[in-house]
């Protein structure tokens, strides 16, 4: 079918007759690479919708040579029956076309059965834009004309050169030749051309009478009308062949861009990385703007960063019935065909990821090519998003796995953390409920000491849970507020004045050190696991140095101990949740150090440690300066 | 003639048995009378009846919220009311002592402490701490005359450092809030000068504190204030 408001008869006619036979239809098109006006285009897109909608399947393909393409298909998938519109050609078309498109299928269908249609008589206007110029993209008639006439008129130099040594007959042999290699370069009327300028300059050149058209010999009469003959035709067939060719090399372009889509896309490693490399090749591919456009979080379509064009909010509607109903819409179909751009879903069987709009940079491009092309990019990035999705998940999978492993690891650290000290209190309580004992006074201050720490113990490990439970799940909430060091490791210093009360603890702090926006109650937690560790770890009389400094930026905090030290080989395993130095030490969490690091960070802090073997031990805090003024 | 110095009587207002009980014990043992009470009607009634001389009021009632409680009472009941409150939970203790409550004491609280926060909340209602020198530690200040004594030796303070002792003074022994500290100086209306306070605070220990690192005297509340501890003895 072509652009013709008459192919409507014939579609609805086919659409009749296979209905009678409970027969499969088609609409075939074949793209002879040549450019439609936008009218045309709004035509045959009218035509292939109805095609769709009365039930029927497009197929089409790509030649030159219109009937050598309906052949093609026609075989291809078995057809047994086509039907086609005779129309009212000009006799020249019918005559370089070797006849009319009727008459050549009649010959070449073959087995196939035709059906030939009268429609109604194409007025003077419609048959003029059948046989208008048909100019391709790459015609330029005025530029063949000057190559035409410039090489001719360099054979005939030539020629005249070379003159008395050849016949005149031989060099028109020449000329022929001449034109066979200008038809590589030239459009079709750049051919017909060449025949004639080549024809004329062989006959006023060389033909006697020399410099003049007239020609004495009757029979160089023959000689001339062969030319042109031979020259027209064997330009026409280079020129096919050509055209052909050309067409070919498009639709490798095509394929390749797809291959190399396709490429790209299953080795993208992440969902911004796929549609960037998708925007990247559609747009080269097909010159055009293109948008990319997904669901975010509040189930809106959002164009895609990466995106060449930009859209409105009424084409956002447009897309956004692209994605409900996943069926192309927009420019170049018949579902709001006014829209900029032209809109496929990205979408695979199961789900749609989003949808793609495509605005080719020249409006002479293609509708139901470019569509089927594009439908072919927006499947393969739906393919490569889907493959990411499941990606994700897989990986998901991975980590509960993991998850699973570390909370059996951290359920039997925890009951055994728990039963110890409850295991001591019960005993303790339960002894000073014997009666016989309670006459010893000191036993029964012994058994309630018992009692106390175990009571002590039990209430550190659940608060050092509670602390690493909150820096598990995310930030921990803080409670931000304007944090003068100073006075907070006062604070802690007297909470732990009994611990610390065989140490000799120095604490040197400038009064001019600024304030840090925190959480007291978190930070207070890192000084008192910091220093109740050396209080666990060093023997009494060991020296504590606590040291402030700031710059600009951060202000640092630094706990030094001359006690034993950590070996290298523990060193950087300290900050592990569960971790212990000595394994065996008990009362200890091995949390401490893990909820340190947990909480300096989470307020944007870091802290590092520096310990030798028999020097002693230094933890670094940092932590950078406050802005809350209060 | 001797007087029945009447031992004083504390209600304790807690929903857990097991704080009431412990109250109960160790008041008794210190050779106090002690009442209890689960929720906040009942509190509100015992204090009307037996007009206890301090209520332990906690501030997680299922009736009525500990602090609405706190408001009822203080409509009429003029003693003091000792807040026990959860851990880090500064927000509700600062409200609590905006809305009249003396002092405040989280859980879990060892008997020792409770025995003092009660301690000092009589030693206020007699008035001894209402005289008109103070003396805690090494440090004595003569309210009437303005005088400040360090180891007996008189110390120079700023007008703004003075006031600020004396209203811990004042409380001595008790929590003073921000506010309280920022109203009494600057007056009600003044906007909250939190970093200011802290300025002082840490001037004022410098002079009054043997080691102003390791405070003795002015001891920092977190997220709530300041309180002047009342010290038996001279601190070496």
């Amino acid at each position: 079918m072509f652009a013709s408001p008459f192919s409507e008869q014939l579609i609805r006619l086919t659409k009749k007759t296979a209905e009678a036979r409970n027969a499969l239809w088609f609409g075939a098109f074949v793209d002879t690479g040549v450019a439609y006006t936008e009218k045309e285009q709004e035509l045959l897109s009218k035509n292939l919708a109805l095609v769709q909608e009365l039930g029927g399947e497009i197929i089409t393909i790509a030649d030159s040579d219109p009937v050598s393409g309906i052949i093609r298909l026609a075989k291809d998938n078995k057809v047994n029956l086509i039907v086609v519109g005779k129309s009212r050609r000009s006799f020249f078309y019918n005559f370089f076309h070797r006849g009319s498109l009727v008459k050549r299928l009649l010959e070449e269908a073959g087995d196939i059965e035709l059906h030939v249609v009268a429609t109604r008589a194409l007025d003077k206007t419609d048959s003029i834009s059948f046989n208008k110029f048909e100019k391709s993209k790459n015609e330029n008639f005025l530029k063949d004309m000057v190559v035409v006439s410039v090489s001719v008129l360099i054979l005939a130099l030539i020629g005249n050169l070379i003159l008395p040594f050849v016949q005149y007959k031989s060099i028109g042999l020449l000329f022929v030749l001449e034109v066979a290699i200008l038809s590589l370069f030239v459009g079709r009327f750049g051919v017909y051309f060449a025949a004639i300028v080549a024809g004329f300059a062989w006959d006023y050149f060389f033909m006697p009478p020399k410099y003049t058209i007239a020609i004495k010999d009757s029979s160089d009469v023959i000689l001339l009308l062969t030319f042109f003959i031979v020259a027209a035709i064997t330009g026409q067939l280079t020129y096919r062949v050509r055209r052909q060719q050309i067409l070919g090399e498009n639709r490798e372009k095509k394929v390749s861009a797809l291959y190399h889509l396709a490429r790209d896309l299953s080795s993208a490693r992440s969902i911004d990385k796929i549609l960037e490399n998708a925007v990247e090749h559609i747009g080269k591919t097909f010159n055009a703007d293109v948008v990319v456009l997904t669901k975010d979080s509040s189930e809106h379509l959002v164009s895609y960063s990466a995106s060449t064009g930009s859209i409105d909010s009424k084409e956002i509607s447009v897309a956004d019935w692209v994605f409900k109903h996943r069926r192309p819409a927009g420019k170049f179909t018949d579902t709001f065909p006014s829209a900029n751009f032209m809109y496929l879903p990205i979408a695979t069987e199961g789900k749609t990821f989003g949808v793609l709009g495509l605005r080719p940079q020249f409006l002479g491009h293609f509708a139901p090519d470019v569509l089927s092309l594009a439908e072919t990019f927006s499947k393969q990035l739906a393919i490569g998003l889907e493959r990411e999705e499941m990606h994700e998940l897989t990986k998901k999978g991975l980590l509960s796995e993991e998850s699973e492993r570390l909370m059996k690891s951290l359920l039997n650290s925890v009951s055994h953390e728990l039963k110890t000290p409850l295991a001591s209190i019960q005993g303790a309580s339960s002894a000073l409920l014997e009666p016989t004992l309670l006459k010893n006074e000191d036993v029964i201050k012994q058994l309630a000491t018992q009692v106390h720490e175990g009571s002590i113990r039990l209430t550190r490990f659940v608060d050092a849970l509670l602390n690493i439970s909150r820096i598990e799940a995310g930030s921990p909430v803080m409670h931000l507020s304007s944090v003068d060091l100073k006075d907070l490791i006062q604070v802690v210093l007297r909470k732990l004045e009994t611990e610390l009360k065989s140490y000799i603890v120095a604490t040197k702090i400038p009064d001019g050190m600024p304030t840090i926006d925190a959480d007291f109650h978190l930070i207070e937690q890192v000084f008192t696991n910091l220093l109740r560790n050396i209080a666990d770890h060093t023997n009494p009389g060991t020296k504590v140095e606590i040291l402030g400094s700031f710059d600009g930026q951060i202000v640092t905090v630094v706990i030094k101990d001359n006690g034993p030290g950590i070996p290298e080989n523990e060193i950087e395993h300290i900050f592990d949740k569960f971790y212990r130095c000595n394994q065996n030490k008990t009362g200890t969490t091995g949390l401490g150090l893990a909820i340190v690091k947990g909480f300096v960070e989470s307020h944007k802090g870091h802290v590092s440690v520096k310990s030798r073997l028999g020097e002693g031990t230094q933890f670094t805090i940092k932590l950078p300066i406050g802005k809350i003024d209060e | 003639m001797n007087e029945q110095i009447k031992k004083p009587l504390i209600l304790t207002v807690d929903d857990e048995l097991a704080i009431r009980r412990l109250a109960k014990l160790t008041l008794e043992a210190a050779d106090f009378r002690s009442i209890e009470a689960e929720n906040g009607n009942d509190a509100i009634q015992m204090a009307a009846s037996y007009r206890p001389d301090v209520i332990l009021l906690d501030i997680n009632l299922p009736d009525m919220t500990g602090l609405e409680v706190l408001q009822r009472l203080r409509e009429w009941f003029s003693k003091s009311i000792l807040v026990l409150s959860v851990i880090n939970d500064e927000q509700t203790i600062v409200k609590a002592l905006d809305l009249g409550a003396d002092d405040y004491i989280s859980k879990p609280f060892g008997a020792k402490e409770l025995m003092a926060r009660i301690r000092v909340c009589l030693r206020h209602q007699i008035e001894e701490l209402g005289a008109p020198t103070f003396s805690s530690g090494d440090l004595v200040v003569n309210l009437a005359n303005r005088e400040v004594f360090i180891r007996g030796a008189r110390i120079k303070l700023t007008v703004t450092e003075y006031d600020l002792l004396r209203i811990l003074v004042q409380h001595a022994g008790k929590v003073v809030t921000h506010k309280q500290i920022v109203t009494g100086i600057w007056g009600p209306r003044a906007p909250g000068q939190i970093r200011n306070i802290r300025v002082h605070i840490t001037r004022l220990r410098q002079k009054i504190e043997s080691d102003p690192e390791t405070p003795r005297l002015l001891l920092t509340e977190p997220g709530v204030g300041y309180r002047l501890e009342i010290l038996d003895h001279a601190v070496i």
